[in-house]
């Protein structure tokens, strides 16, 4: 199976004239053809600024690629000058962002939006381009007689529908959605998390589905990887990552704990306990270490590895050995 | 975004549509050449107040009647330099033993500018005319009537002797065609008629007047063909234009300038003692200074000198004599004035109960406050805290008139050379509406006043006025600073331009 | 939107009304008789009653404000005290030139300062930015008739490029122009700049980059049009201030507009000049700040919608 994306021990800082985040710690990733990776994690672990540094929109001047690289269908995205990259974003690559109340442009008919978006990267005449607006539109179920009406007058979930036609309007090859429906309520959430699976399929695109909902991440993910503190620290199928007889990250550990289960009554729920470790001034050793029961010496000190669990899982703690299961 | 630039469009085409309109707007005439390349049948002037009218029958300002002369001839003509009168439409004039009839003899060669001739009827019509007039009925009360002895004698009967009556003549009492008038007096007014060196041609309300010479004049076609009177209101913007040469001449520049217009080369500045005298005025009413001393110290405390060379630019002639100039009826060596003296004015002060000082109030013009602080740096000096108030034109005149207050520093022009056409407004105890705001109340100087204005004995009215004068200077009801300077700008290459005291311009004698 | 249109229009008229009252009691209290002022000095008593009789100035204060605002509705807005002449004919004479200022100002100051304004907040915080701040601070702080006179000195009389005075022909519009626009600039430049890093900031212009759009694209179609709202606010507001600013610079420029008009007028207390030029100028900027408001309407939709809705 070929990746479609790779990223490459990615380090990313943001500069500010007080003090500089380290938000990215050396990420690497795949993104394998035609699958959906989840991408879990807290706020403020990363996972926003991952999917801007791939499309290269972090804050000018602000957000920083420090080293490291990602390769999108085998070439560096990293290497490209301005006109590149703007034939790459929203054409090869799409994004979808998490609150779509804001992300479209209140001047502007909904209609306009989706043709720029399509009128960047393809000449198609006038007809032509109306045609793809309309299919577009009926594509993620909005009656296309809506397309010249302003983004105020739709609801929550047909605006996220909009943007998800935006994105998709070009067929890309990978799909990046940040939270797409953190915004919305649950029963349009399912609508919408249906209606890019369905989409996903048909148009057999790749994607990289970014949230702190581990449900969304069993309906529709392929690939699971959990960041903290802009590190990995562990990946593996959605199956091995949900297995309850294989060993896990004391985060992972504590994430699926704090679930709370419907069927047993609860008191309290249990959190992780303490707070997201701050990325301006991170701890030593192992990121989570102040936050770990299960801390160790060692983990104060040192940075742990990335260790094998057996098939595509691996973990990086110090807790664990390499294995072969 | 379609919609925006629509919104862009139309404005644009407002904007272009107005710039038309603008740019097609009343086109001036000439309106004067750059320094160097004077065209020589155009002449431009500026003033700073604009007229309200060209009527000459509606108006009682000196300023308005610059044009005025222009436009219009009088029975006598008042040389303005000189202050002698010289036949106008009149060729000779006499007044008799008595002084209580003039006669005159009327030239019968001018003409109207719209070809008519003039007429005796055309002159009685006038006559009578600017003694209805509300502007300046005043100037006629020693005249009883104005007849025709026949076609071309005039006589004026009067019912006292008027020493200044050939000056109010001159200057106000301008001949104009009877059936014009009578026809549109209110288009007349805007579009006068008359017999004088110029032909009106046109008015651009609040901006200029232009004029054109009358080749049918008798005396000769005036020298510059176009005249163009341009209002300016700002002084600074008038000191400009003249240096750019977009006037050729300016009326009345500020002394600040002075020096300025001196030292540019292709312009020229002249100057001439005006007939304005600046004065500190004294309440005689007032609680305060009601007390002769109190008064008299503060005469004592003024140093002339210092408010000239401190508000008037070093500009300005000291007033040696009250209103009289050298020369005129009451100017006399015997003229006693007291030195200044500041120590004799503490000593006064203190003799009057003000030893520990005193608070006065001074009231001013805005555009002499200069003048209001030197004044009151003077009488700090005899212990007096001044208190300064300025005031708005309106305001300010409204107060004096009713005696609402102390101390006021103001001036008063004359309107002939003649001290009692002056001295009727500012000395009689019955004008205090009028000029007699210290409220001087002396039977004696009213009485010597009436003698004055009716005598037609030269020296007893040198008498009169001489005795007039230093009663009024022992009253200290007032003290007399200084004459202002009486000024025009021009440019060099312009001839013939004279200052007058006055602050008229007969623009005939002008030339290139 | 044709309802919404003809509601403001009609707001105008209470507008105008208030105006017009409070103008006509200043002028009531200001401490001189129109009769006297035009008579001067010398004129008797008599004298000053008669004219005053005729101009109509010894009646009741009430009354005459009455007669005034009834000749307005025949559209007769009186004759000047000082010239007998109809006003409306000075206005008609002198309106174009202070309208043509106006727009002129707007015009310049608009075409100006809201290309430096968005380069400044794309700049932010640069040398560019910098200088152009120092720069808004100075025009600010300049009293208009200063900056005027200073032109005219620079212009006029070292270099003789320009005249001094005058109102005739388009030069003469150059100087004044540039006096009256130099704050405009100054806070029309703030306004976008403010305005602009506000926007910039928002999701939508994210998702705009995220599209591939070039910068250009994004700042023009996507930031500016969104910015637009408080600046053309501040544009509509300037205009107004422009009509009065121009009394000023009219008179340093000696030009022949209602700015000279009034100020003529204040001066020599005569109410028929002053009421109708305030209440031209008035009816002005009320048209000018609907057409402001209008604009919203095409620039937001949201706006657009709320004034068809309304009833």
């Amino acid at each position: 199976m070929e990746n479609i994306l790779e990223i490459k021990d990615l380090h990313v800082q943001y500069q500010t004239s007080e003090d500089t985040n380290y938000a990215l710690n050396g990420i690497d990733l795949n993104i394998q053809k035609g699958e959906t990776l989840g991408l879990v994690g807290e706020t403020g672990a990363g996972k926003t600024t991952i999917a801007l540094s791939i499309l290269r929109l972090l804050q000018s001047g602000v957000g920083q690629i420090k080293s490291g690289d990602i390769l999108f269908e085998g070439k560096s995205l990293l290497e490209l000058n301005d006109t590149e990259i703007r034939k790459v974003r929203g054409d090869k690559i799409s994004m979808i962002f998490q609150d779509p109340m804001s992300s479209l442009n209140p001047v502007l008919t909904v209609g306009d939006q989706i043709a720029e978006a399509i009128d960047l990267h393809r000449s198609l005449s006038k007809q032509e381009l109306s045609d793809m607006v309309d299919s577009t539109l009926e594509l993620v179920g909005i009656p296309k007689s809506r397309k010249n009406d302003y983004p105020h007058q739709f609801s929550g979930g047909m605006k996220q529908r909009v943007i998800i036609a935006i994105a998709l309007s070009t067929n890309p090859e990978l799909l990046i959605a940040d939270e797409p429906t953190t915004a919305l309520d649950v029963t349009i959430q399912a609508q919408v998390l249906h209606l890019m699976e369905e989409l996903k399929q048909k148009l057999n695109m790749s994607m990289l589905m970014i949230t702190h909902d581990l449900g969304i991440v069993a309906q529709i993910c392929d690939h699971v990887a959990i960041i903290y503190a802009g590190k990995i620290i562990e990946y593996g199928t959605v199956y091995e990552i949900f297995d309850k007889s294989r060993e896990h990250h004391p985060y992972t550990k504590g994430l699926f704990g704090s679930i709370p289960d419907l069927t047993v009554e609860t008191r309290r729920l249990t959190p992780v306990k303490g707070l997201m470790a701050d990325p301006a001034d991170l701890p030593e050793g192992c990121y989570f270490h102040p936050r770990c029961d299960e801390c160790m010496e060692i983990c104060k000190n040192k940075v742990p590895d990335s260790c094998g669990m057996g098939g595509e899982h691996y973990v990086r703690c110090h807790l664990f050995k390499e294995r072969q299961v | 975004m379609k919609n925006f630039k629509r919104m862009v469009a139309i404005v644009v085409t407002l904007a272009m549509t107005a710039a038309l309109l603008g740019a097609c707007g009343s086109k001036s005439k000439s309106t004067g050449e750059k320094k160097g390349e004077s065209s020589r049948d155009s002449l431009v002037i500026g003033m700073a107040a604009e007229i309200s009218t060209l009527d000459p029958h509606m108006h009682s300002n000196i300023g308005t009647a610059n044009l005025m002369l222009a436009i219009f001839e009088s029975l006598l003509t008042h040389d303005f330099v000189t202050d002698e009168i010289k036949p106008g439409l009149a060729e000779s004039y006499e007044v008799s033993e008595d002084g209580m009839t003039i006669d005159m003899t009327l030239r019968t060669d001018f003409k109207f500018h719209n070809g008519d001739p003039v007429t005796m009827e055309d002159v009685l019509y006038s006559m009578e005319r600017t003694m209805e007039s509300a502007f300046q009925n005043v100037f006629w009360d020693a005249v009883d009537n104005v007849e025709a002895v026949d076609d071309t004698h005039l006589r004026f009967n009067l019912n006292q002797p008027d020493n200044n009556l050939p000056y109010y003549i001159a200057d106000f009492a301008n001949i104009v065609p009877k059936a014009v008038v009578e026809a549109d007096p209110d288009g007349f007014a805007r579009a006068p008629i008359g017999c004088g060196p110029y032909k009106f041609v046109n008015w651009s309300q609040g901006m200029q007047i232009d004029m054109e010479a009358d080749p049918n004049y008798p005396d000769g076609e005036a020298p510059i063909k176009n005249v163009t009177w341009r209002f300016i209101t700002d002084r600074s913007t008038a000191l400009v234009a003249l240096e750019t040469g977009e006037v050729d001449a300016f009326m009345t520049m500020n002394g600040a300038d002075f020096d300025q217009i001196r030292n540019t080369e292709g312009l020229t500045l002249k100057t001439v003692s005006g007939n304005n005298t600046y004065y500190l005025s004294l309440n005689m009413e007032d609680e305060v200074l009601s007390n002769d001393k109190v008064r008299e110290a503060i005469c004592l405390a003024i140093d002339k000198k210092s408010v000239i060379d401190g508000a008037e630019y070093g500009e300005a002639k000291i007033a040696d004599h009250g209103f009289i100039r050298e020369g005129q009826v009451g100017y006399s060596d015997n003229f006693k004035e007291a030195e200044r003296d500041v120590e004799r004015g503490k000593a006064l002060l203190a003799e009057a109960g003000y030893a520990n000082g005193l608070s006065l109030e001074l009231k001013c013009q805005s555009s002499k406050t200069t003048h209001a602080q030197v004044i009151q740096a003077n009488l700090k000096e005899i212990g007096i805290d001044v208190e300064i108030v300025q005031l708005e034109n309106s305001a300010f005149y409204a107060d004096l008139e009713n005696g609402d207050f102390q101390m006021e520093f103001g001036g008063f022009g004359q309107y002939t050379p003649d001290p009692s056409s002056t001295f009727r407004y500012v000395y009689r105890s019955d004008g205090v509406m009028a000029g007699n705001y210290y409220r001087l109340n002396s039977p004696e100087i009213d009485e010597l006043l009436a003698r004055g204005e009716v005598s037609t004995d030269p020296e007893e009215r040198q008498k009169i006025y001489e005795e007039v004068i230093q009663l009024v200077e022992d009253a200290h009801c007032c003290k007399y600073i200084y004459w202002p300077t009486a000024n025009i700008a021009h440019n060099s290459d312009l001839k013939g331009v004279e200052a007058t005291p006055v602050g008229e311009y007969d623009i005939y004698n002008y030339y290139w | 939107m044709g309802r919404f249109v003809l509601k403001r229009l009609l707001q105008v008229i209470p507008v105008l009304i208030g105006i017009s009252i409070i103008i006509f009691t200043i002028m009531q209290l200001s401490p001189s008789n129109p009769a006297r002022l035009i008579l001067g000095e010398k004129a008797t008593e008599e004298q000053i009653e008669a004219l005053s009789a005729e101009l109509g100035t010894d009646q009741p204060a009430v009354k005459q404000y009455f007669n005034y605002m009834g000749g307005l509705l025949h559209g007769d807005l009186g004759n000047s005290y000082r010239t007998r002449m109809p006003v409306m004919d000075e206005i008609v004479d002198r309106f174009p030139t202070t309208f043509f200022l106006a727009i002129l100002v707007m015009v310049v100051s608009t075409a100006i300062s809201i290309p430096l304004g968005v380069l400044s907040s794309l700049r932010q915080n640069s040398l560019f930015d910098a200088i152009t701040t120092i720069i808004a601070l100075l025009l600010t702080a300049m009293p208009s008739f200063w900056l005027g006179l200073m032109l005219m000195l620079i212009f006029a009389e070292k270099l003789q490029w320009l005249p001094a005075i005058g109102s005739t022909e388009f030069i003469h519009f150059i100087m004044p122009t540039l006096t009256l626009s130099a704050a405009n600039i100054a806070s029309n430049m703030r306004m976008t700049r403010s305005s602009m890093l506000e926007v910039i900031r928002q999701d939508y212009i994210r998702t705009a980059r995220a599209k591939g759009a070039p910068e250009k694209v994004v700042i023009v179609k996507h930031a500016l049009k969104n910015a637009l709202i408080p600046v053309v606010t501040a544009i509509g507001m300037n205009f107004g201030w422009s009509l009065g600013g121009a009394v000023l610079i009219e008179s340093v420029f000696s030009m022949k507009g209602l700015g000279t008009l009034l100020l003529n007028g204040v001066r020599t207390k005569d109410v028929p000049v002053v009421m109708s030029a305030v209440l031209v100028t008035s009816l002005i900027f009320c048209v000018v700040t609907l057409l402001v408001d209008i604009s919203y309407g095409f620039i937001d939709p949201r706006i657009k919608a709320q004034y068809e809705n309304k009833r």
